[in-house]
């Protein structure tokens, strides 16, 4: 039996490896890693150079007109970013103060609803849904009664068409798709079907094909003298893709609260739309943040499909500026590709920054 | 019960209102401005040509053969972006999961960097990258048979002959061969990039459903890390990654619209020469339409079946 018994004590085993791994091991630890690392290496020190060479380097800073960036060896032409900006920004509308001014607005206001800890968000969701619209639609379009000319939409273009396309389409597409995703719950089977036939409709179909409906199909259904403004039908076509996109993340949204929750509500009293504002679609909505935010990313790259009835955002302003002869050549071309990646690229992120963080606390504040 | 039947009564008259007062202005409204309201405009000459179409097409043709041939463009350009998409997606995915931290930061980078662009943007680059440097037919770069300038990619085709370039009869074009026009490949090149980003993603996401403990398991049975990536994770990722990765390809069908930017003829951008050519915008949209919508419904019933048949094979 005590054959079987140990007389003494085993010594204690290493400790198990730290979790993290060195940066030595991290990159050279093993054969493979090494190989991948060597190679990595050497894409960079071929790929590195040539882009820094491109874009700095031998870039032209300032210039006149395109000539220094037509020659050969010229690298990135900044010269002509610089040149065109305003139009790049402003398209070719004639006072810029104006087009400031709103852009100040939709920022501030922007700002305070984001900010986590802001006060009185009550008055900036209002002024957001609706001073906003009707101040920046006075300030650009113009109020002759107030001083300010009227500017067409013919002059608008730039950045300002693809944010006033972006803003309005979020900012329709949010109360458009809950709206379109409580009908899909709906009851009611006319109005669920109704509400299945449109967002299928729209979702089986490539934006370019909305756009087209909604410039060339709207002034057909309308009566003649109701024919909308050639802003406005592009943005009605982008407000509908958005709704009928954002509804389906909605759905996913009310789908993941637990029926105990709109029971629950039921039972303390509340009605049924009381149960839906203050219990229901916060929830829903706090669920779905990530898929939110994925669908204001992607309608602000859609933006640049505006281009396609004739609008001029700011993509198409890019492309329309490099057609000046005084500006034409391939360098100068990709610059203004590189400006634009650039534009998208920053805007993109930031929302998408900004729903990570939002996130985070969001888990936090369920926990 | 009463009130329902009343509210939903009252819905579908208000739609169909709608709908009557739409129907009697754009008739009202095609009658002032003249404009076709049948399909025999799908019959007459259409007098435009295409840059690239896998059936024989010529200005001489009908628009009916203009839209057969820009959607087949479509379907082509898209099945083959797709396939190419998938690997490029998968390789990339594949790097993003990699244990070393250089080549899982570069594949994060890839996807945080190109779907963050607008896809437009994509396929404008790769236009002017690709269209800039080659030569014009007469300069034409050749090897082997296979010729390439500005005109397009030429490649020998059975029944096509081998490309050539003859000064005499035209001095602009390559005669014979199978030819890829510049705008196809800058269409096929932005497609597969933009769309790998979010299939890496889809892919990731897959891998990372598969519960560790299948993978514990597998090195229990003692099969190698590859094998385990191979038989264990791969199948039961592709089983949670499939619906995603089809909507991907859907996605992708219909953004290969975006090919009127570039000139590449698919069925968005003939139809929008048919509509400017001949006002039909009714007919034309409408054919779009069911071409666009029949291809999703399609795949998404294929898809819902496979759906159900995998899942009674996993029981």
């Amino acid at each position: 039996m005590s054959d079987f018994l140990r007389a003494e004590f085993l010594s204690p085993l290493p400790p198990p490896p730290a979790r993290g791994k060195s940066w030595r091991e991290k990159l050279f630890g093993d054969a493979r890693a090494t190989a991948i690392t060597l190679g990595l290496l050497v894409a960079a020190g071929l790929l590195l150079p040539p882009a820094v060479r491109y874009l700095f380097i031998d870039a032209v800073w300032t210039a006149p007109d395109g000539a220094l960036c037509r020659a050969p060896g010229a690298g990135a032409c900044w010269a002509y970013v610089a040149a065109k900006l305003p139009f790049f920004i402003y398209g070719a509308y004639p006072q810029p103060w104006r087009v400031n001014t709103a852009f100040l607005l939709a920022l501030v206001l922007i700002v305070w609803l984001l900010r986590p800890r802001a006060k009185y968000k009550n008055y900036a969701l209002g002024g957001f849904f609706i001073g906003l619209p009707v101040v920046g639609f006075i300030l650009l379009h113009g109020a002759p009664a107030l001083g300010l000319p009227v500017v067409g939409t013919n002059l608008w273009g730039g950045a300002l068409v693809s944010l006033i396309m972006a803003l309005a389409g979020m900012t329709a597409a949010l109360p458009g798709g809950v709206a379109l995703a409580l009908g899909r719950r709906s009851k009611l089977p006319a109005l669920r079907w109704l509400c299945v036939g449109t967002i299928e409709f729209v979702r089986g179909a490539p934006l370019i094909a909305v756009l087209f409906m909604a410039n060339v199909l709207l002034p057909l259904f309308l009566p003649p003298d109701w024919a909308p403004d050639r802003l406005l039908r592009p943005l009605f076509g982008i407000a509908l893709f958005a709704s009928a996109y954002m509804a389906e993340v909605v759905r996913g949204g009310l789908a993941a609260v637990p029926l105990g929750q709109s029971e629950a509500a039921a039972a303390l009293g509340f009605s049924r739309w009381q149960g839906l504002r203050l219990i229901v679609l916060p929830q829903a909505l706090g669920a779905v943040v990530p898929g939110i935010v994925n669908n204001f990313v992607a309608l602000f790259k859609d933006t640049t499909l505006v281009a396609i009835v004739g609008l001029f955002d700011f993509l198409h302003a890019i492309e329309t500026a490099r057609l000046d002869p005084a500006w034409a050549g391939p360098q100068i071309a990709l610059t203004g590709y590189i400006f634009a990646a650039a534009f998208y690229l920053g805007f993109c992120l930031a929302m998408s920054s900004y729903a990570r963080a939002l996130e985070g606390r969001l888990a936090e504040a369920r926990r | 019960m009463n009130r329902r039947v009343a509210l939903q009564a009252l819905l579908l008259l208000l739609v169909a209102g709608v709908f009557v007062a739409a129907f009697l202005n754009a008739r009202a409204n095609l009658e002032a401005r003249n404009m076709p309201t049948s399909f025999a405009f799908l019959w007459q000459t259409a007098g435009f040509g295409m840059n690239q179409s896998v059936i024989p097409y010529t200005p001489l043709d009908s628009y009916g053969r203009a839209l057969l041939a820009g959607a087949l463009n479509t379907l082509i350009v898209s099945v083959v972006a797709s396939a190419l998409a998938t690997l490029v997606g998968f390789a990339v995915g594949f790097s993003r999961l990699s244990s070393h931290w250089g080549l899982s930061r570069l594949a994060a980078l890839y996807v945080e960097t190109l779907r963050n662009i607008p896809l437009l943007l994509h396929l404008l680059f790769w236009y002017i990258v690709l269209l800039t440097p080659l030569p014009a037919p007469e300069h034409s770069l050749s090897l082997g048979g296979v010729l390439l300038n500005n005109r397009g990619l030429y490649f020998p085709f059975p029944g096509l002959g081998w490309p050539l370039f003859d000064p005499a009869r035209n001095a602009f074009n390559v005669e014979g061969g199978l030819r890829l026009a510049p705008e196809a490949a800058a269409m096929i090149l932005g497609l597969t990039f933009y769309t790998a980003s979010y299939i890496a993603e889809i892919l990731r996401a897959g891998v990372q459903a598969v519960p560790r403990g299948q993978i514990e398991a597998a090195s229990a049975l003692g099969l190698s890390a590859a094998q385990t990536r191979r038989l264990v994770v791969l199948p039961q990722a592709l089983r949670v990654a499939l619906p995603p990765l089809i909507s991907q390809y859907l996605a992708l069908t219909k953004n290969s619209s975006l090919a009127a930017f570039i000139g590449f003829a698919d069925l968005m951008q003939v139809s929008g020469t048919i509509l400017n050519q001949t006002g039909a915008a009714l007919q034309t949209l409408g054919v779009d339409m069911a071409l666009y919508l029949g291809l999703s419904m399609l795949t998404l019933a294929l898809m819902r079946r496979f759906e159900r048949g995998s899942e009674w094979g996993a029981r």
